[in-house]
């Protein structure tokens, strides 16, 4: 397959786009028509019943009038040309060497009929997404391989992290096939959602709620409790549906998570592009031993713009997460990290958290850890560490206390020594900026 | 007591002999921009005044508010710009700031991904300019204002040509 000449995608894709909108369109044509009769007469409702129509048909047409004028096409440099629009033209150019996902997305109607929407992002601020639906399923394996293939040869050797300075770019890779690292079973999943600290406090105040409505039978607890109970229920299958299914493959590009349940997704993630992890372990997951690794990835060159976040695993037992870890940050060894304890005197500042602050610091990377109903651990290798704050606020210069943060780049992981001994602050900032500019060197 | 403060002091202490401090006209600068301000409280406070519904004691306490809280304001821009400071070494830039809450930030060279220069209507007209440096991170706050605008060129001209020289990516 060309991919340098300007192409479409399959022509099938304003109709898999109104198929998606049918549901909704009658939904809303039977509410209004539906409403309109009980309260004007049949002709008006009739009258709005074909406006609905005539409306949806307009939309159609846009809709296939707008396939026709996107095309994308890799050009001689390497770039991904999308240029798309009807009046208002747009022309985006995304850099592959900045790449930092490719995913493909099918949601359930396209799934059926066999489409997949590719998602390719960089990083960057701006034109920095692009969005090509729908392609069949072939187009899109090829067109994910090669954006992928692309991406390695115009960026950095570091699409591996541990390959070392004599590593060759994609071609001579030793992985050729996929290893399968991790999957997570429905059943965990389901019961680890079920268990997580927010969804538990709020069922708890729902219970409390309820019983409340019972005793004054008031109509505003029961509202509450519609609230409180409704929230967590939709917080538990919307992340059902989407980390259904999950598992993690080592790739010859990276890592490949594939994950959802009526909306497949597989998000490709450039090894090398991993900026920070955190390791989640909320209080009723402990007795199992079970934690989330979440990921902050971006893009070589980013403006710093892009928040980059990946699920890596929703649940894991430990074991599990630090062998799929060493993929991504190999050599640390979770449970033996040289850990320095917040002082006593934190507790005044962190009066929950306080015993279990600590960061620790080895020759790959820096890691906090803070929590205490919910604990985390962040970890960033310290090629990754952008730059080091120490803040101190008045109540912390009271209690010879401060706050060391290191910063990486934009995500959903902070690594931070909050409430660290103010004594020992400063050396610790000034060590780490000599750890990250040393580690820096050896990664060029 | 004393060891106490010679601990905080040795935290934010420069690397060398002392900060390099900015331009004092970044003081009349941030108090004219707090006078414009004040212009639009005082015609708030006019109106509050002049209304026949409002009465006499609520006009009185807000001026009170608006008098106490500008004269609180104008004392503090003095003592905040005296607190910022940076220091070039040789690997990295350390930037010093605050009172209440202390900041430094220490960034490295190889890091720096854009040094901005900007300088609105009020700091050209005094001569001074802020150099602001960006890195991946979001949370990276490396601004220095009130520098004058030779120094401010000057610095912005070297950390560029050292982050060039030590750039290794992300």
């Amino acid at each position: 397959m060309d991919l340098t000449i300007p192409r479409r995608t399959h022509p099938a894709t304003p109709l898999v786009v109104a198929a998606r909108l049918i549901p909704a369109f009658y939904l809303g044509l039977f509410v209004a028509a539906g409403g309109i009769w009980d309260a004007i007469g049949f002709p008006a409702a009739i009258g709005a019943a074909i406006g609905t129509v005539a409306v949806a048909a307009i939309a159609a047409f846009f809709g296939w009038w707008s396939w026709t004028k996107l095309t994308y096409y890799l050009d001689a440099d390497g770039d991904l040309h999308v240029d798309s629009g009807i009046f208002q033209r747009q022309a985006r150019r995304l850099q592959l060497s900045r790449l930092q996902s490719v995913d493909a997305v099918s949601p359930l109607i396209a799934r059926l009929l066999g489409f997949v929407e590719v998602r390719i992002e960089v990083a960057g601020s701006g034109d920095s997404r692009a969005v090509l639906r729908f392609l069949t399923k072939s187009q899109a394996e090829d067109l994910r391989l090669t954006i992928l293939a692309k991406a390695a040869e115009a960026g950095e050797p570091e699409a591996v992290l541990n390959s070392g300075e004599d590593a060759q770019p994609n071609q001579a890779a030793t992985v050729m096939t996929d290893d399968l690292l991790a999957t997570v079973p429905t059943g965990r999943l389901f019961v680890s959602l079920l268990l997580r600290t927010t969804t538990v406090t709020l069922l708890i105040l729902t219970v409390l709620f309820v019983l409340l409505t019972i005793r004054t039978q008031g109509v505003a607890s029961l509202a509450i409790a519609v609230v409180t109970g409704g929230v967590p229920l939709f917080a538990i299958v919307g992340e059902f549906f989407t980390y259904s299914d999950f598992s993690v493959l080592r790739t010859r590009d990276g890592l490949q998570l594939r994950h959802g349940l009526l909306q497949t997704q597989t998000r490709t993630v450039p090894v090398g592009r991993v900026q920070a992890v955190e390791f989640i372990a909320p209080l009723l997951w402990r007795r199992f031993d079970w934690v989330r690794v979440q990921l902050t990835v971006a893009g070589v060159g980013g403006e710093g713009q892009q928040t980059g976040r990946a699920v890596l695993l929703p649940v894991a037992p430990r074991e599990q997460a630090l062998r799929v870890i060493a993929e991504v940050l190999p050599g640390i060894d979770l449970d033996n990290l040289p850990w320095v304890s917040a002082p006593r005197r934190a507790r005044w500042r962190s009066p929950i958290q306080w015993s279990f602050l600590a960061w620790a610091a080895t020759e790959e990377v820096i890691a906090t850890r803070s929590g205490r109903v919910t604990r985390r651990i962040a970890i960033a290798p310290h090629a990754r560490n952008q730059s080091v704050r120490l803040v101190q606020g008045p109540w912390q210069r009271w209690l010879s206390l401060a706050t060391v943060h290191f910063d990486v780049a934009p995500g959903p992981v902070s690594v931070t020594a909050l409430n660290t001994d103010l004594a020992g602050a400063r050396a610790l900032a000034d060590a780490q900026a000599d750890r990250a500019r040393a580690a820096r060197l050896h990664h060029r | 007591m004393t060891s106490h403060v010679n601990e905080v002091d040795a935290a934010f202490a420069p690397p060398q002999e002392n900060w390099v401090r900015v331009s004092p006209k970044l003081i009349t600068a941030r108090r004219i921009t707090l006078g414009m301000g004040a212009l639009l409280e005082i015609a708030v406070l006019i109106t509050l005044w002049l209304l026949p519904g409002v009465p006499m004691w609520v006009a009185a306490v807000a001026t009170a508010v608006v008098v106490i809280s500008f004269i609180w304001s104008w004392w503090l821009i003095g003592r905040r710009v005296r607190s910022y400071g940076y220091a070039e070494r040789a690997d990295d830039l350390l930037v010093v700031s605050g009172i209440l809450v202390r900041r430094l930030v220490i960034v490295p060279y190889g890091r720096m991904q854009m040094v901005d220069l900007t300088a609105g209507p009020i700091d050209r007209w005094l001569g001074i300019a802020t150099v602001q440096l960006h890195t991946a991170a979001a949370t990276t706050d490396a601004t220095i204002p009130g520098l004058p605008p030779e120094d401010a060129a000057a610095l912005r001209d070297r950390l560029a040509a050292r982050g060039e020289a030590r750039s290794a990516g992300m």
